[in-house]
């Protein structure tokens, strides 16, 4: 009737976890029930079964105690591997780790590489942009600054005078008419000079009986 | 290399092992006080085969359960904490061999599909401790060992082999008392089960 309470104890005692006072109740029920009794027999079966006899005498051969003096004498290698620094010790590593990481180098050279490559012709390409808009504003201001109108009625003005000038000395002492073209550049300065333009503008006079610009 | 191997650890001491392996933790720990590197060689000295035990019941291969012993020397060598007041030299040395054990034999299966096998090559050492150790049991009981998951298979050891008591047990692997012995009930079901057609029913 109590054997369900002392199941658990039997195998307990077979462990040997119980106290002596224990140990002593439960033997005594063991005594008197076949039930615990058989499970206290198989369990001690299975004790002898797994560890038959007390260990074996701990007298080393000579086979071993060699073993164990090439163990420690290994423990004491890899404890000194250990202790050296990784910079002092001779690198080791597995082919297939080495070739891993050299295709892993090689591979992320190329990347870069070609990223490079990349951010260079954008950051070309934006130059171009950039530049093409300031010409455009360049332009603009051009057309509507008027100093650039000021300069340009000053330019007729003064090659008005040159060419009455020249007109003079022509009608004066008649040339050939291969000579008769004069050319002569005329430096005005720009309005509004950006990076991208000039300080000074050339205008070309060319004359051939009248006045041209281009 | 032979200079600066005794210059770190000269754990090859001309002292004799058997008085060194004779002490208790708490004598190994006051003895790390003065001189660590003896107590690290008594540490050696008393828990290598204990260890290597272990590791052997757990895996059946003598140069496995030598890798895994000499690993858990190098770590108990690294521990900054092992010759603490409050530290449990034996449990932390126990749970470290029998974590490494268990990813050990977990492993197999996975490290069977890289691992290329060598032509088998007469070996020039043997084994004697190995040999030794599996000579105590019967041929029977490793082999059903082998049947065992690897869980049960360490509860077994740690209980039958190491003996180790419940508590210390639980230490161990971490774990509540109650775990240990529900698991242990089941694994010595699944081993009798294993061993029935042998020895139980005589």
């Amino acid at each position: 009737m109590s054997c369900s309470r002392h199941r658990d104890s039997v195998v307990l005692l077979a462990d040997g976890e119980l106290t002596e006072d224990a140990a002593r109740e439960v033997r005594s029920h063991v005594s008197g029930c076949d039930h615990c009794a058989a499970t206290l027999l198989e369990l001690e079966k299975l004790q002898e079964v797994l560890t038959p006899a007390a260990p074996a005498t701990t007298n080393p051969t000579m086979a071993e105690a060699r073993f164990w003096r090439s163990f420690e004498a290994d423990l004491a290698l890899r404890v000194t591997r250990n202790a050296t620094p990784f910079w002092k010790r001779a690198i080791v590593l597995p082919v297939p780790a080495a070739v891993t990481m050299g295709v892993a180098v090689f591979a992320l050279g190329a990347m870069v590489l070609q990223l490079r490559g990349e951010v260079n012709r954008l950051a070309h390409h934006t130059n171009k942009l950039e530049a093409s808009i300031k010409t455009q504003q360049g332009d603009v201001v051009f057309h509507e600054s008027p100093e650039l109108t000021e300069s340009l009625a000053l330019m007729n003005d003064t090659v008005r005078a040159r060419q009455q000038e020249i007109r003079r000395v022509m009608s004066a002492a008649p040339m050939p008419a291969k000579t008769m073209v004069l050319r002569e550049t005329f430096k005005i300065p720009a309005p509004n000079a950006t990076p991208n333009m000039p300080a000074h503008m050339e205008l070309r006079f060319v004359d051939t009986g009248s006045a041209d610009f281009y | 290399m032979s200079t600066r191997t005794a210059d770190v650890l000269p754990l090859t001491t001309q002292a004799p092992d058997a008085a060194l392996a004779a002490l208790r933790d708490d004598e190994i720990a006051a003895l790390a006080k003065t001189d660590r590197r003896r107590a690290l060689s008594a540490v050696v000295a008393k828990y290598r085969r204990p260890l290597y035990r272990h590791a052997f019941h757990m895996l059946h291969d003598a140069e496995e359960a030598y890798e895994i012993t000499q690993e858990v020397f190098v770590r108990a060598w690294k521990e900054t904490r092992l010759f603490d007041a409050e530290f449990h030299i034996k449990g932390w040395l126990y749970r470290v061999t029998a974590n490494l054990s268990l990813k050990h034999i977990r492993s197999r299966r996975v490290r069977a599909l890289f691992v290329i096998r060598r032509p088998e090559v007469p070996k020039e050492v043997t084994a004697p401790v190995a040999d030794a150790i599996y000579g105590e049991v019967r041929k029977e009981v490793a082999e059903a060992l082998e049947e065992l998951p690897p869980r049960f298979r360490q509860l077994v050891v740690l209980r039958y082999f190491d003996d180790l008591s419940y508590k210390e047990i639980a230490d161990t692997m971490k774990m509540p008392i109650g775990s240990v012995m529900s698991g242990l009930s089941r694994a010595r079901e699944r081993l009798k089960k294993l061993l029935k057609d042998t020895e139980l029913e005589g």
